[in-house]
């Protein structure tokens, strides 16, 4: 077995007590999902487990960075609950486990247990999503086109509540006015967090890469339908047939996909067995 | 890679995005004479800064110890990380490039992980260890020196030192050896501060980090916390006074403080300068 299994033993350890105290009480089990060799489990199990909780702030750190990226979510989520504990329970949860298991980036994993959490107020699952969803098209935005005609890498295409965006806006400038004096959190007298309605309307949001991150702006019902239909790659032969459904006359099929290959919403990707005469550099 | 061919850059300090604004001004520190050279800590997300800049602009050596890549996982050490890494060292004119062998983050690299994380002491882990510096060295034509990291939890059958021997051996590359971070290990295994190091191949040794430490406790469990205080423990000090006499390819010591008043370091630069004279 790998090493790499032992290692991802390591990293749920030194984040989640509970998952010290479950494999000692059930080694069978607990250690199951994470294949390791008889030896490794009991390297694993002879460690001292207060050596796993040395660093109280291990946790709080990375939250930090999460809670950055997932501002409003993570404000709405923590107004709700009004816990810590409900915070770093996230190191505890399956989302958690598989992200350090598959190699998942931990922002997305963060979003999967925000989504999860049941929260009570309008639009948290629409904010969520939608936070979520700029995560990834962050990191997408790096990686190679994929085979065939689809959208470009941190392209993407969504509908939300209309109030969704500016209910996102507006937590991010409550977080910033508490964060103008943090000591506000601890007062009686505290602002309350901005709580929005679902507006009943829909919003079609194009998320597209820039150099630092992604831009976010409005697009109208046309161009969401023809991009939803591009978010499976398709060749150009079949442009016609792929942008049918979204109401596109197929003599306008090709110069659409090419107008919007060259706008760089679209990306036209090597085929998976091509030939590469370099080596990709991301 | 040809250890001897590298420059001898003397006693440095170490340094990382930003610690100069609230700690030390190595440029202050060199022109006590008391700093040869600068270590510039570095991650892509955040790069260089206005301190390395300022040094590195008056032509002054450099080292960049890398803050964002995990040399135990060889398909971490990408291509654009390799090419970024190149163009900045070069930038500041870098005479290695070095940095923690574990992982500096889990899952893709990502902004403000650095929960830096001790490699599983395996021979296993160690070959895929050397795979991922002899790919470092290849594409920026630059020596990458791996270093012993600190922890609480080591796991593995190897002591740390035949595990990065093994590395060595296989990447043929330096070594950087932090004497801290060593005096960690063997007390978490409960070895003699020297232990191991009569097999261990200090030829190889091209840079030493020495760096304060504090002992703690959790729950009655001891542990040494890597804070970087102005006083390196005695265990320390007692690992570097043994490495240095006998490390011939030694080119450069780095006294890891950069986050302290400098009136509180200035004895044991003088120390270290004289153990390294």
């Amino acid at each position: 077995m790998s090493h790499h299994a032992l290692q991802d033993a390591l990293v749920i350890a030194l984040h989640d007590e509970g998952f010290v105290a479950a494999m000692h009480r059930d080694p069978e089990g607990t250690l199951a999902p994470l294949r390791l060799s008889p030896a490794e489990r009991a390297q694993l199990l002879a460690a001292d487990p207060r050596a796993f909780r040395t660093d109280p702030l291990r946790r709080r750190r990375i939250l930090r960075v999460l809670a950055e990226e997932l501002r409003a979510s993570t404000t709405l989520a923590l107004a709700e609950t009004r816990s810590l504990a409900f915070a770093e329970g996230f190191f505890a949860s399956p989302a958690f486990r598989a992200a350090v298991i598959e190699r998942r980036p931990l922002v997305l994993a963060f979003g999967d247990y925000l989504g999860a959490a049941g929260l009570a107020a309008p639009l948290a699952g629409e904010i969520v999503r939608l936070e979520t969803l700029l995560a990834r098209c962050r990191r997408d935005r790096l990686r190679p086109p994929r085979p065939g005609i689809t959208l470009a890498p941190g392209v993407a295409a969504a509908s939300f509540d209309a109030a969704t965006l500016p209910a996102v806006q507006a937590l991010e400038r409550y977080v910033f006015e508490l964060g103008l004096m943090p000591q506000v959190a601890l007062c009686d007298d505290r602002p309350p967090p901005p709580v929005a309605a679902p507006s009943g309307r829909t919003a079609h949001l194009l998320v597209t890469p820039t150099a630092t991150g992604v831009s976010l702006t409005t697009i109208d019902d046309d161009l969401h339908r023809v991009l939803a239909r591009l978010a499976a790659p398709i060749d150009r032969a079949g442009a016609a047939a792929a942008l049918a459904p979204a109401g596109v006359p197929a003599a306008a099929a090709g110069d659409l996909v090419q107008s919007l290959l060259e706008e760089g919403l679209l990306a036209d990707g090597p085929p998976e067995d091509a030939v590469l005469i370099a080596t990709r550099t991301a | 890679m040809n250890l001897a061919a590298l420059p001898p850059l003397g006693v440095g300090i170490s340094a990382e995005f930003d610690s100069a604004r609230a700690g030390i001004d190595a440029v202050a520190l060199h022109d006590q004479g008391l700093v040869d050279f600068l270590e510039y800590g570095c991650d892509l997300a955040r790069g260089l800064d206005e301190h390395v800049l300022r040094w590195a602009g008056r032509k002054l050596p450099t080292t960049y110890h890398f803050l964002d890549v995990n040399l135990e996982e060889k398909d971490d050490v990408d291509h654009v990380w390799l090419a970024e890494v190149a163009a900045l060292a070069r930038q500041i004119g870098a005479a290695w490039l070095c940095g923690d062998g574990g992982l500096w983050h889990f899952g893709p690299r990502d902004r403000g992980h650095q929960t830096l994380l001790p490699p599983i002491l395996c021979a296993e882990g160690a070959d895929e260890m050397a795979e991922a510096i002899q790919r470092v060295e290849n594409v920026t034509g630059m020596a990458c020196l791996p270093e012993n990291p600190p922890a609480t939890v080591y796991l593995g059958e190897l002591h740390i030192l035949d595990y990065f021997a093994r590395v060595a051996d296989r990447a043929d590359c330096g070594l950087l050896l932090d004497c801290a971070h060593l005096a960690i290990f063997q007390r978490m295994r409960g070895h003699a501060p020297l232990a191991g190091l009569d097999g261990f191949p200090l030829d190889r040794v091209v840079e030493i980090h020495i760096a304060g430490g504090t002992e703690r406790d959790t729950d009655g469990f001891a542990w040494i916390d890597d804070d970087h205080n102005p006083e390196p423990l005695p265990d320390t000090w007692a690992i570097a006074r043994h490495v240095i006499p006998r490390a011939p390819n030694l080119r450069a010591v780095v006294y890891e403080c950069e986050r302290n008043p400098p009136e509180t370091v200035v004895a044991n630069f003088r120390a270290i300068r004289e153990l390294y004279a």
